[in-house]
């Protein structure tokens, strides 16, 4: 008589571990065995740390941080694409789905299910190359254009020549301008995927940075008749190591949506603080808001939601992205409230380097 | 007068540059891939070279790096032009060649980018 439960789980086409209560592995099919170029006798009744699982540098991942360890004290479904399967000299990169085995009221275990993603992990890396070369193929034509336009500028004759053609000279040249920020956010994309981000931290007064930050970008708000205010917490902020470029990106990021996604006669409040031993940087809007359901997607690369691509045709959908990875990278975090019709707040607290 | 050699694959790039350099009265020399460019930095020892990082034959990074064992080339001041901002590799190749400052043509102004140059050609060793 065939057991017909086992034999659907031994034949399921994606690796499946179950572990027990202690961690301690009780169940591998067929499939997790080829993954993993073990036999089910020499996984059983063994801790799950014994798997060989490592993270993105090749460093073997401690027994708290595999997933299915983890559901067993969180009791939620847990997925993790950033994991690797070694087994030999190849290396795998794995999508992992962890659940807890709950009966009657119960947790009873863990099941984990590994599914193979080399072949989507190729694409997104195929499509960051080609984002980088074309990047870099864009940038030199624009960059040629840019010099030749601030030539132009500098010639006697242009600043005699009549209004219209310094009209449509400042029209091209602000097109011009546009191009190569997006080109650049385009590479930054492309480089956080490719992890090539060169972080150039030094020490940096925040306090003075975002002062020259809001000056610069007065016009902009003015412009949008939105009031663009900096608040300072009484507590003195020390000078932190950070990368003053990639901080700058990040804040002027946010400010221009909070400036463009905004209504006449609106304001942007740009604080800065501590929190504990983390810096507070908190971005306020009287803009459009962004809805629950766009809210955990804002972040994701080139989503635009709704309403912003209504308002505003130009938005690459790449800024917030950039934001978060930079944000992460240093160990920090951002959060998001924001009620439509509203206003948006982002908040960011990133832990201070002091030395 | 001083002299400054432009090395750089991009021909309407260059001539722009040229003209700019030119006109505030500096002495003007090109070349068009870091071969060339190696070759004419060695022969005519010119008193600031702008060098672009991406050209066909040799490319900027390495053409200095060569640059710096000849006895002239050792201490040649180099400001390098890029399209792109410095990977990781790039800058620790870089930093290996020092002295040199690093620009992103799509970065800075023109007239900063003269400003530079102005500063670095007139700056003692």
């Amino acid at each position: 008589m065939v057991n017909l439960l086992a034999a659907i789980l031994e034949n399921i086409a994606e690796g499946l571990i179950a572990v027990d209560k202690e961690k301690k592995i009780m169940l591998v099919n067929k499939t997790a065995e080829k993954m993993f170029g073990l036999k089910t006798k020499e996984l059983l009744g063994k801790k799950i740390s014994t798997l060989p699982l490592e993270d993105e540098e090749g460093k073997s991942v401690p027994l708290q941080q595999l997933p299915v360890a983890r559901v067993l004290s969180s009791k939620k479904i847990i997925n993790s694409k950033s994991l690797f399967i070694r087994n030999n000299q190849t290396r795998i990169p794995v999508s992992i789905t962890a659940s807890p085995i709950k009966a009657n009221g119960e947790v009873l275990g863990g099941v984990s299910i590994f599914r193979d993603i080399s072949e989507e992990k190729q694409i997104d890396k195929a499509k960051s190359e080609f984002i980088y070369i074309a990047s870099h193929g864009l940038m030199t034509p624009l960059s040629v254009a840019k010099l030749y336009l601030e030539g132009l500028q500098k010639k006697e004759y242009f600043n005699n020549a009549p209004k219209d053609i310094k009209d449509y000279f400042t029209e091209i040249y602000k097109s011009n301008t546009r191009s190569i920020a997006l080109v650049r956010n385009l590479l930054s994309v492309s480089r956080i995927d490719q992890r090539s981000v060169k972080d150039n931290p030094e020490t940096v007064n925040v306090s003075s940075l975002m002062k020259k930050i809001i000056k610069e970008m007065d016009p902009i708000a003015e412009k949008n008749q939105v009031s663009l205010s900096l608040e300072k917490s009484k507590t003195k902020i020390p000078p932190i190591v950070i990368d003053p470029l990639r901080l700058r990106e990040v804040v002027e990021n946010l400010i221009a949506n909070a400036i463009k996604y905004n209504v006449p006669g609106g304001q942007v409040n740009v604080i800065i603080g501590k929190e504990g031993e983390k810096l507070l940087l908190r971005i306020k809007d009287t803009g459009m808001g962004i809805s629950a359901k766009d809210k955990n997607k804002v972040f994701s690369k080139f989503y635009r939601a709704e309403k912003a691509m209504i308002k505003n045709t130009e938005g690459t959908g790449l800024g917030l992205y950039v934001v978060k990875s930079y944000v992460e990278g240093w160990g920090g975090k951002i959060f998001l409230e924001s009620e439509v019709g509203k206003g948006s707040v982002f908040t960011l607290t990133i832990p201070m380097r002091t030395g | 007068m001083k002299k400054i050699l432009i090395v750089e694959d991009e021909i309407p790039y260059q001539r722009l540059l040229q003209d700019q350099l030119l006109a505030e009265g500096y002495d003007v020399i090109g070349a068009n891939d870091g071969k060339a460019g190696l070759d004419m930095a060695k022969q005519e020892k010119p008193d600031l070279i702008l060098l672009d990082i991406r050209m066909p034959v040799m490319d900027g990074v390495t053409m200095l790096l060569s640059l710096r064992k000849d006895t002239y080339g050792k201490s040649a001041k180099v400001i390098l032009l890029s399209n792109l901002e410095p990977t990781d590799e790039m800058t620790r190749k870089i930093a290996k060649a020092k002295p040199a400052h690093y620009l992103v043509k799509s970065d800075i102004e023109l007239y900063d980018l003269l400003g530079k140059v102005k500063e670095q050609i007139w700056q003692k060793h």
